[in-house]
């Protein structure tokens, strides 16, 4: 149960405010309402590199970080298709230091030519060390587009191609930052040793004098329904074979998203997991194999992943994992029940872990509170226990046909 | 009209006082160090031995045995095992180290009933079964191809390699062939000598109540208590061959980028110049405003990340700075990272950049000690050396105290670039 109390500022910036008395430290987290989703597809990799530049300096103070640092602070940010997550952590007698940093580049960043020089040569080299010269690196850079034809989840976060990134101009930059870094998309979780008076006036005070702009009408170009089943193979120079099979998933505001997530836990989350058992350990044709969400907020993938074993050849593995999905789509109920059990248990477990750092309850209250309500956070755990083994067997019919999937056949170079 | 341009007012502590944990002896003598928190139903155990690579005579032998721990017992099954598991929403995670191995239980409490009779058990009867050793090595083969494809992997065990030698634990890695020469009974032997009551440590947090210790007793506590003493493997093995700096390029076929690490062996972190070296470390490439990020990110922008550390094995430790730059700038970067070592030598560091990291490191002590979990783990990495958690307090104190002209001695003494080796892998064609 996390406790919050939430206040909405006239500009649009919402507030949450998370008491803990026990911690020194205190959570501030920034979440943007912005993700590579909301990307043009011939200028991708662009949330990315400016959640880079917001650390180039804003208007009133030249750098981001040092100040911080000065206070005993700790900041980091993240991007994914759906959201840009700034947070930072420092002592609690120092969170006024965290206002002043945070309010000044929503409010106006520096856009310095220097500062886009750099990350643009930071965010290539980043492209490189984790996409291009890691051994499956590019996976997602692959299966992406294979599975999303017209829907911008069609790429990931880095980007399309290097000469997106190469090619971003100032006023490119610009541009992105008024339409999309405004109090009026943002949400704001402050968590410690905190009052909620304190907090609020904090708040006004520092993000109280910007701007709200328009409300941004976000209108993804929808996904054709796929009706097809999809295969593509790939050479690369890599030791061992990999097949990575996708499926289309329901979005997070479908009632069905949990049935969904607990499909993925029953395939292939831990060693006692269906495929796991028949696949690795009966038949013995993967060394490894999992299935995960892709945890997304639109429609997302329910992802299968699987290293082969020398012996087999893609094809017959890629057959034998079908015939397996078949056998699972027509497991009797009684054994779903008890199985299901078993992964509503673990992601009861999950969920009590992830609330013992302060920082992902705070986390957890700026995402919730973007998809509607951040109550809804402490509502999840019944969300997956209240999942029933008749409704996740036909689900699961309907996400794991043929006709669903795209599947990756990553070979390794003759 | 409100001011962004000046800072807010800050403050930082002046000092610490670290928390310790209850000591609880089990049965069968095992020692059970934890910190208590009832915010979450919910237990951690790490069980610990002196089980790493370190005692073993054979490559593999340490980190398969401890691998293998999950994969059966005389009463269960691989399949059984995780299916118990799994099905009470528990975690349970084998890791081995150079110097330890350790078992890694997390669980509701309500579980604890029916899941610490099978720890134990796994703890006490694994039984090496040679078909799910077989799948094992498989799979760790195929892992090892997989991983050695890596810049970075290739760079981090040839440094070591140079560092202490292929001769000692520190230094040696397993080579490709070595995963044939495995058998089960190398495992089993390995078990007997070394997972065994006397020979173990238990660290835990959470919600840790009398009875909840109870049931550890009755499980864990009761477990080796019939078999006879067991005399301590304990080694103690030279570092016999002798560092040599050097620098060497290694070519890597089709590599984007080139992976580079300088530095050499030092000491544990017993060592009077620790926490000093810690300091001025974090100048060079400890934090985000370093010296190196500055110069090599920030400013060139030929990595996405650039950094230096102190490690601290059980019986020694070492100084390296490590980055992954474009194969192009690869030379240019060794040149740079050269070049900030040398200013500590020529230059003190100004007092504002040195109050900055020593606050920002206050920070970082601040953060690592926040909570029985975060308490736990740290007490569990100090205790092979015969510390607790005062580590924290002595460590504050001497950022606190260190001035710069001490800083530019040490850089003097451990930033001599004749004392240094460099290794860089990947390289333009």
């Amino acid at each position: 149960m996390i406790a919050f109390k939430k206040h909405v500022l006239p500009n649009g910036l919402t507030v949450l405010i998370h008491q803990d008395t026990k911690t020194p430290n205190v959570a501030f987290n920034l979440l943007y309402d912005v993700g590579s989703k909301d990307e043009h597809p011939d200028k991708t990799g662009f949330a990315h590199l400016f959640e880079h530049l917001m650390f180039g300096g804003s208007k009133n103070i030249p750098s981001f970080d040092t100040p911080l640092q000065l206070v005993g602070g700790e900041n980091n940010a993240f991007t994914s298709t759906d959201i840009t997550n700034y947070y930072i952590q420092v002592p609690k007698n120092n969170l006024e230091t965290a206002f002043w940093l945070e309010s000044d580049r929503m409010k106006e960043l520096a856009f310095s030519e220097k500062s886009l020089e750099v990350q643009r040569k930071v965010v290539i080299e980043e492209f490189k060390q984790r996409y291009l010269n890691q051994p499956y690196g590019d996976l997602y850079l692959l299966i992406r587009p294979l599975a999303y034809k017209k829907h911008p989840y069609s790429w990931a976060t880095i980007g399309k191609k290097i000469e997106h990134i190469e090619d971003a101009t100032m006023e490119d930059v610009k541009s992105f930052f008024y339409k999309h870094y405004c109090p009026n998309r943002a949400f704001l979780t402050v968590a410690g040793n905190v009052e909620e008076d304190e907090v609020i006036n904090l708040a006004k005070k520092w993000f109280g004098d910007i701007e709200r702009q328009s409300d941004y009408v976000r209108n993804l170009t929808k996904e054709p329904e796929q009706n097809e089943e999809r295969i593509e193979t790939v050479y690369r120079k890599v030791p061992a074979n990999l097949i990575m099979k996708v499926f289309k998933m329901p979005s997070r505001f479908d009632k069905n998203y949990f049935a969904a997530d607990l499909i993925s836990d029953l395939l292939g989350r831990g060693n006692s997991s269906f495929l796991y058992q028949k696949l690795v350990k009966d038949k013995a044709i993967f060394n490894d194999i999992n299935a995960y969400i892709t945890g997304e907020v639109e429609e997302g993938l329910m992802v299968i992943s699987a290293k082969m074993k020398d012996h087999i050849d893609p094809e017959s593995a890629n057959k034998i994992l079908k015939e397996c999905i078949e056998e699972f789509l027509e497991l009797d109920l009684e054994y779903l029940e008890k199985k299901l059990k078993g992964v509503k248990n673990k992601v009861e477990s999950t969920l009590m872990m992830n609330d013992i750092h302060i920082l992902n309850r705070a986390m957890n209250l700026s995402f919730f509170e973007m998809l509607g309500d951040a109550n809804k956070t402490n509502e999840e755990i019944d969300n997956y226990l209240n999942v029933d083994a008749k409704s996740l067997k036909d689900l699961a019919a309907k996400i794991l046909s043929p006709l669903n999937s795209s599947t990756l056949l990553y070979l390794k170079e003759k | 009209m409100l001011d962004r341009i000046t800072a807010p007012k800050y403050t930082i502590i002046e000092d610490i006082e670290p928390l310790h944990p209850e000591v609880f002896e089990l049965d069968n003598g095992v020692k059970v160090y934890y910190f208590f928190a009832n915010e979450q139903d919910c237990v951690k155990f790490d069980f610990v031995f002196e089980a790493g690579s370190y005692f073993q005579n054979q490559s593999y032998v340490a980190y398969f045995t401890n691998k293998l721990l999950l994969e059966g017992t005389a009463k269960h099954s691989a399949a059984q095992i995780s299916e118990i598991f799994d099905e009470k929403g528990a975690f349970i995670n084998s890791e081995v180290s150079k110097d330890d191995a350790s078992l890694s239980f997390f669980s509701l409490i309500k579980h604890l009933d029916s899941l610490l009779p099978i720890v134990t058990e796994i703890l006490t009867e694994a039984n090496f079964d040679e078909k799910e050793l077989a799948q094992k090595i498989e799979a760790e083969k195929q892992d090892f191809l997989v991983d050695n494809e890596k810049v970075s992997t290739i760079n981090r065990k040839l440094f070591l390699q140079k560092l202490f030698g292929n001769d000692h634990p520190y230094g040696r890695f397993g080579l490709y062939e070595e995963f044939d020469a495995i058998e089960n009974s190398l495992l089993k032997q390995f078990y007997q000598q070394h997972y065994h009551a006397q020979n173990m440590v238990i660290f835990a947090a959470g919600n840790i109540t009398k009875d909840v210790l109870k049931k550890l007793n009755n499980t864990v506590g009761k477990a080796w208590s019939k078999s006879a003493h067991i005399e301590l493997v304990k080694k103690e093995i030279p570092f016999n061959k002798k560092f040599i700096p050097e620098k060497s390029v290694v070519a890597k076929e089709g590599a984007i980028q080139s992976s580079i690490r300088i530095g050499m062996p030092t000491f544990t972190s017993l060592h009077p110049d620790f926490f000093k070296l810690k300091l001025l470390n974090t100048v060079l490439g400890g934090y985000f405003g370093s010296r190196l990020m500055m110069n090599i990110r920030e400013d060139k922008g030929y990595t996405y990340g650039i950094g230096s550390g102190l490690q601290s094995y059980k019986n020694h430790g070492f100084f390296v700075i490590s980055t992954e730059v474009g194969v192009e700038v690869a030379e240019d970067a060794v040149k740079e990272i050269f070049f900030e070592l040398n200013r500590f030598k020529n230059e003190t560091i100004p007092y504002e950049e040195l109050s900055l990291v020593k606050n920002y490191m206050v920070g970082n002590i601040l953060r690592s000690l926040d909570g029985a979990f975060d308490l736990a783990e740290r007490f569990k990495n100090l205790y092979q050396f015969g510390l607790d958690l005062t580590y924290y307090k002595d460590y504050l104190k001497t950022i606190k105290t260190t001035q710069s002209e001490e800083l530019k001695s040490l850089a003097e003494q451990y930033f001599d670039e004749k004392k240094l080796t460099t290794l860089i892998v990947g390289t333009k064609e």
